[in-house]
């Protein structure tokens, strides 16, 4: 099992990253209810709106008989749709009836979608990338989370919150270092390739993200929205939520989730929309 | 293996963190450099001095405490760990000189033959927690130069920069009480099947410095997307305002037309340091960082000898 904060591979069923030791445990449990309520979103902004009517006029939107993966190219999702009946469906680079060839984050085999009741499931099939998902509420995260926003990738990184003295090696000699200032949360921007660039080691309990007046800033990402999310720090808890962006922040999911009508999902660099229709 | 002293959890020596409870591993981080190094780093022996009776490092020739020569010549031979070539000149390769945060000259340490400088074998450093016991060698290069060379120490040998220095992926350098590490950003490449790892596209960062946590760790990352950079504690891109030994505008990090990362001072009060891991002929009068010293290095006294 690789360390989501550092990425050492560590035998299975281990609880602390041996080389860190970052928690192990699965991040995503807690993402698990990201849409508790369609009604008290709220996050969902911009040009969805008129298309979220139609599809709630065309019925219920908690059970389906089947449900169109409506692939989102710009603005407008009128591209390509594909109906997902009953069964599974394996998406990918290269395996499986949803393929995007060109797409180099993709895994050949990178998430397969299956029904259970009504409900439209996914897997993430152990994919590099992993599949994230817009939030609609705050959700809890820890170290080790990714998320999207704008054309923006960050990780969420605990903080060493020992702020005792300066530690001591095996030959008594102690460590030197930056002086310490207590930091509250780790925000890292990921480039393609897995590179860190920015790291950002939050003084305060509240840190915004966006294009400008936020405590993190990328001027030059016209996909961010000005405030588009914020992340908080609470009882060493951590949460994510999206303050009003356009265009969403989506949050990795890991295992099977459920997905719910109305919910976006990226597959790499593919945008979906999930339609239930009854 | 280590044994977790909170769990008993057996752990594997690589593992700083127990695979278990997740407590620190006591000395794990360091232990694998000690044995990457030589066998310097071992308790120092020490040898009575028979005039006065005080115990001195057995490398040494005089007692620490009297000053009287010490006849059991047994001293240790092993000053060539990564000596760069023949020595072919002897007598004392200098004078350490302590310089006080205010300027001023402090304790002398006159070194009378080529050798180690550190916790454990230079007395007047006794205290200086954060030298490592044999922290550097020093020998004689010519009549106006000497070779300095890092043993292995933990916290490394910074010399003071003097005009520019080229900065290599991974160095470390410090600005005020700063310490930096610089690495290069490098194009991607994909893994074994043809998967990219997915992230931000680059904007053109070149590299990048972070700051070096207490163990290593890493804190804030600022990432370079200029061809100059400046640090300071009130001007310039990167500002450590709350770091009162960084001057207004203490260093610049330049890109060459050759691509190399140039250090350079902006004309700070308290200098401008390069960790310096090979061994480095300087000239006299060079100022190192060591532990908690800001150390001179003079031209020995002739009448030394």
């Amino acid at each position: 099992m690789a360390c989501l904060d550092c990425g050492f591979h560590n035998p299975p069923g281990f609880k602390f990253c041996g080389s860190c030791g970052a928690g192990l445990e699965d991040p995503a449990t807690v993402v698990a209810d990201h849409a508790p309520d369609l009604s008290a979103t709220g996050a969902v902004g911009g040009g969805d709106t008129s298309q979220t009517q139609n599809d709630a006029a065309a019925g219920n939107t908690t059970v389906a008989d089947s449900v169109n993966l409506i692939l989102i190219r710009g603005e407008s999702d009128a591209g390509i749709s594909y109906p997902l009946e009953q069964g599974t469906h394996v998406a990918g680079r290269t395996q499986g009836d949803i393929c995007f060839p060109d797409d180099p984050f993709l895994s050949p085999k990178h998430a397969t979608f299956f029904f259970q009741n009504g409900s439209l499931f996914v897997t993430d099939e152990d994919s590099d990338n992993g599949i994230h998902i817009r939030i609609r509420a705050e959700v809890q995260v820890r170290g080790g989370t990714s998320f999207l926003a704008g054309e923006q990738f960050f990780m969420i990184h605990q903080v060493d919150t020992d702020m005792t003295g300066p530690q001591k090696a095996s030959d008594d000699t102690y460590y030197y270092g930056t002086p310490r200032r207590m930091g509250t949360v780790a925000i890292s921007q990921r480039l393609i390739g897995g590179q860190t660039a920015m790291r950002f080691v939050a003084r305060k309990p509240v840190v915004s993200i966006g294009r400008e007046e936020s405590d993190i800033n990328f001027p030059d990402d016209i996909f961010l929205s000005k405030r588009h999310a914020e992340i908080r720090v609470e009882n060493q808890k951590i949460f994510l939520r999206d303050i009003g962006s356009h265009n969403g922040t989506y949050v990795k999911i890991r295992g099977t989730q459920p997905l719910k009508h109305d919910d976006f999902i990226f597959l790499g660099q593919q945008l979906f929309r999930i339609q239930y229709v009854r | 293996m280590i044994t977790c002293r909170q769990c008993h959890q057996n752990n594997k020596d690589a593992y700083k963190f127990c695979i278990r409870c997740g407590e620190t591993l006591g000395s794990s981080g360091t232990l694998d450099r000690r044995r990457l190094g030589s066998e310097e780093i071992r308790a120092v022996d020490f040898h009575r001095c028979v005039k006065c009776g005080d115990e001195s490092p057995i490398d040494f020739e005089f007692c620490g405490t009297c000053g009287s020569g010490l006849t059991s010549k047994s001293r240790n031979p092993t000053v060539d760990a990564g000596s760069p070539g023949p020595n072919t000149f002897s007598g004392p390769p200098a004078t350490l000189v302590v310089i006080h945060p205010d300027g001023s000259e402090g304790e002398r340490f006159h070194m009378v033959d080529d050798g180690y400088v550190g916790r454990s074998v230079t007395p007047m450093f006794s205290d200086d927690s954060f030298l490592s016991p044999r922290h550097f060698l020093l020998k004689k290069a010519s009549p106006n130069t000497v070779v300095i060379q890092d043993n292995n120490s933990l916290n490394g040998t910074f010399l003071r920069i003097e005009g520019s220095e080229i900065l290599a992926d991974q160095s470390v350098f410090r600005v005020g009480q700063e310490l930096l590490l610089f690495e290069r950003i490098r194009d991607v490449s994909a893994t074994s099947e043809g998967v990219l790892v997915q992230g931000a596209t680059n904007p053109g960062y070149w590299a990048k410095v972070s700051l070096i946590l207490p163990k290593g760790r890493i804190g804030a990352s600022f990432p370079l997307l200029y061809n100059e950079v400046s640090f300071g504690r009130e001007n310039g891109d990167i500002v450590f305002f709350d770091d009162g030994y960084v001057s207004g505008t203490h260093a610049i990090i330049c890109r060459n037309s050759d691509g190399e990362a140039i250090l350079k001072d902006g004309g700070s009060l308290n200098g401008t340091f390069i960790r310096n891991n090979m061994s480095r002929e300087i000239s006299y009068g060079s100022l190192i960082l060591v532990g908690q010293q800001l150390i001179r290095i003079d031209r020995p006294l002739a009448a030394e000898r």
